[in-house]
This record gives C-alpha cells, sequence and structure tokens, in this order.
C-alpha cells in the first residue's frame, strides 16, 4: 500500500528552523571558546537530566527486583547485609577524607604545602556512561557542584563537571575525545603544548598525547606533565601523566608528540576530588 | 499539538539513549535512538515534521553529549527533509521500511558528524558506526510503531 501524500509543502518554518540552528551553532562556538556552556545545552541538559535520573532509578529498581526474584530471600538478605556494610564503610572513607583535607589545610598553614594545587572535596561516582564521544562518569558529591568544577584523584587529573544538577554532575574525562588540556613538562622553563585523548588503539583508550609542542621542545621519557593553567579552564600544577613515548615526525621534523600515561585510573574511579573555583 | 508531543518523543529517546543498559552494548556501542524518532518522524509525517525532530533532537542530543551541534543539527535536519520529501517514493508506512531507512541514515549521519568532529581513530569509527547501523535498525522498529501511534492520535489525517 503506497501512502498517499501531497507534494506540496510550506517551506517557511524549515528556513526558520535553518536560521534557528544556525544561531543556535554559532551561539554554542562563542559559548566553547570562553570555556563555557551555551543556553540551548542548558536548556537540554535540564529538560533530559530528570528524565534520564528516572530511567536510571527504574532500571536499579528493576535490577533489584530481577535479582530477588531470581536467588531468593536468602541472596538479598545477604545484600542487603553487604549494603549496609559498604555504606558504613563509604562513611569511614568520608570521614577520612575530611580528615585528609584537614591534615592538608593544617600542613599549608604551618607552610608546608608542597604543591601549592588544592586537593578539593570529595565525592562519589555513581554512574559511568558511553557514548560517540567517549566515556563519562556522574559523580556525587557532599555540595552543590557546577559545570567547570575540576575533577581529579590524589593521583591525577580526571576532567572537569561539564553539566551539573544538584550535588550530582557528569564529568568529561581527559581520554574523552576532542578533550584538550593546556599543559607543560614539569621542568624549570619546560615546554607547553596541549594534551588530549590519543587514539584507542594507543593504550586501549587509556593512553594521552602533549603535542603542539614547540619546534625546540625538550620532551624526555619520564618527563611529569602537569597542566598549565593557560586557557583558564584548569589551574596551573594539576598532574596529568607521565611522558612513555615521544615521536618525531619524519616527514616533518618540526612535528613532535609525547604519549603521556595519565595517573589517574580512568577504570577504577570510585571516589574522586572535586575542587570549585577559587579552590 | 503533534509539535509538543514529537519534543517529548525525542527527550525520551535522547534519555534513553544516553542511559543504555551496559549488558545491552555492543562494544560500547548502543542504537542511535534519537536518529531512529527523527526517521520514524519523517516518515510519519513529512519533511517539515522531519525537520522540526531533527532541530530539537539534534540540540538535546548535542546538550547532554557534549558534542558540537553543527554536525548533528545538519545531519539530523537534512536528513529529516530528505526522508520526508522520498516517503512519497517509499511505503511509508512499513515498519521494515523504517528500519531499511535507518541503516543508511546512521552512517550517513555519522560522516556528517566527521566533518566537525574528527573522531579518535578511523577503525574505531568504522566499526562503531559498523554496529550502530545495524542497532538503530533494529531500534527503529518500535520507534517507529510508537512515533506512528502518536502521529495518528495528533493527525488522523496522515
Amino acid at each position: 500500500m503506497r501512502a498517499a501524500h501531497s507534494p506540496q509543502h510550506n517551506w517557511a518554518p524549515v528556513i526558520v528552523m535553518i536560521a534557528v540552528a544556525i544561531v543556535l551553532t554559532i551561539g554554542q562556538h562563542r559559548a566553547r571558546g570562553s570555556a563555557g556552556v551555551s543556553f540551548a545545552e542548558r536548556a537540554a541538559w535540564r529538560v533530559v537530566w530528570p528524565v534520564q535520573s528516572s530511567l536510571v532509578t527504574f532500571g536499579t529498581v528493576l535490577r533489584n527486583l530481577n535479582t530477588a526474584a531470581l536467588h531468593g530471600g536468602r541472596l538479598a538478605r545477604e545484600n542487603e547485609e553487604l549494603r549496609r556494610r559498604v555504606a558504613e564503610l563509604e562513611a569511614d572513607k568520608m570521614a577520612m577524607y575530611t580528615y585528609y583535607l584537614d591534615n592538608m589545610a593544617m600542613r599549608k598553614k604551618l607552610g608546608w604545602d608542597a604543591t601549592g594545587v588544592p586537593m578539593g572535596t570529595p565525592a562519589r561516582v555513581i554512574n559511568w556512561s558511553s557514548g560517540p564521544q567517549g566515556r563519562r562518569i556522574t559523580i556525587e558529591a557532599s555540595s552543590p557542584l557546577e559545570p567547570g568544577n575540576i575533577v581529579r584523584t590524589e593521583a591525577g587529573l580526571v576532567g572537569r563537571v561539564y553539566s551539573a544538577e544538584g550535588n550530582r554532575g557528569t564529568v568529561v574525562m581527559l581520554i574523552t575525545a576532542d578533550h584538550a588540556v593546556a599543559a607543560r613538562i614539569l621542568r624549570e622553563n619546560g615546554d607547553h603544548g596541549i594534551v588530549y585523548a590519543a587514539p584507542p588503539e594507543q593504550g586501549n583508550g587509556q593512553m594521552l598525547v602533549l603535542s603542539k609542542l614547540p619546534q625546540s621542545a625538550d620532551v624526555r621519557v619520564g618527563d611529569r606533565v602537569v597542566s598549565s593553567g593557560q586557557g583558564g579552564v584548569y589551574p596551573d600544577g594539576l598532574p596529568i601523566g607521565v611522558v612513555e613515548r615521544v615521536e618525531r615526525s619524519e616527514v616533518n621534523v618540526a612535528s613532535i608528540v609525547a604519549y603521556v600515561k595519565p595517573f589517574a585510573d580512568f577504570d577504577h574511579l570510585d571516589y574522586v576530588r572535586v575542587i570549585r573555583r577559587g579552590g | 499539538m503533534i509539535y509538543l508531543a514529537y519534543p517529548i518523543l525525542l527527550t525520551l529517546a535522547t534519555a534513553m539513549e544516553r542511559t543504555w543498559p551496559g549488558w545491552l552494548l555492543v562494544r560500547d556501542q548502543g542504537p542511535h535512538l534519537v536518529l531512529a524518532t527523527v526517521i520514524a518522524i519523517a516518515l510519519s509525517a513529512g519533511p517539515v515534521a522531519g525537520c522540526f525532530g531533527g532541530l530539537v533532537g539534534g540540540v538535546l542530543l548535542a546538550g547532554v553529549e557534549d558534542a558540537w551541534m553543527g554536525g548533528l543539527l545538519i545531519g539530523y535536519m537534512g536528513l529529516g527533509i530528505v526522508i520526508g520529501l522520498m516517503r512519497g517514493q517509499l511505503l511509508a508506512e512499513r515498519v521494515l521500511v523504517a528500519s531499511l531507512v535507518a541503516v543508511v541514515a546512521t552512517p550517513v549521519a555519522e560522516l556528517v558528524r566527521l566533518v566537525f568532529a574528527a573522531p579518535p581513530g578511523p577503525g574505531a569509527w568504522l566499526l562503531g558506526t559498523a554496529i550502530a547501523a545495524p542497532y538503530t535498525a533494529l531500534a527503529a522498529a518500535p520507534v517507529f510503531a510508537a512515533v506512528r501511534a502518536v502521529t495518528s492520535l495528533f493527525m488522523p489525517e496522515r
């Protein structure tokens, strides 16, 4: 059965929509230029987030129901006991982080602060998601998060909060495609460059690349790479990783690329720290 | 009224695409539900509605994916218009047609996105697209049925 459709279309709304699309795209580029989020993206997030949260909750309920149905009451009780134990341990861990931060504050007051880079407040990783742009994590902190908050582990930089709703936020990580960080070699007069995710075949999606280095760059295996603070998105001095391999292009000798193994273990992120604006 | 119903469907599709269960992912790939919804809207209601679906779907997806809006909007709106225009030549009431269109539209949309944001590696991109295309086609069947039901509810003359 072939559908009978009128060939006449009113193209005026299409032209208006194309104009709207152009305006929205320009708006996004301008917002990205100042490391921000455009109004349209913020609005989209506010619309989708509640639905997404509800779906996650619904999925969790379904999974729990399925577990209860398949494995019976004994396993459910055991599960409940384990959950309680995990909650206790999490509370202990949070308390330890607080002690650690107190310790850090005291060290700073005593002038023992070695790096000057803030360690941030603790937050828990509550969800992993995956998409064409790469993996994301959702974190939950004890106080409201804001887009632009820096996320790190004790070992090194993880990424930044891309969007936030209350105490929860989605984090775009260093290993995400298109994400770049202004960085420098941690040496006196260390060279500056840009760190971004290496192709997946290099280090199974866990490797970073330091490029845009000057022609005379002095990069060596074992060099430590930290954020440079340029661009205003990340503060200066956040540890990123260590140089594992340096490649100089045979075609273009000016092209130097350093492969950087990140300090943060992106596969095992349970707890992270959030650095808010102003430290 | 239908222009309120479509954004609701697209919001639901975006949320589902972003929260697709891990055990249903094939090599980190899930179906492109937003694209499937845009295709279903275009097949059900024509090029103007298809363009509208592409605009809303592109903005929602770019908002939650931290992706460049340009590539998504051009791909989705363009596909919405083209599929809407072609529906006279297609057996637009058939679920199978929606699935077949999805198989072709997925790589096209990904190719358009490629122009705006190069993927980390061509191999990973090819594999991802090769998995996403049939997966999206599979998901297009129930999505098309839902969109068709909503369209018939609000636009019975179609």
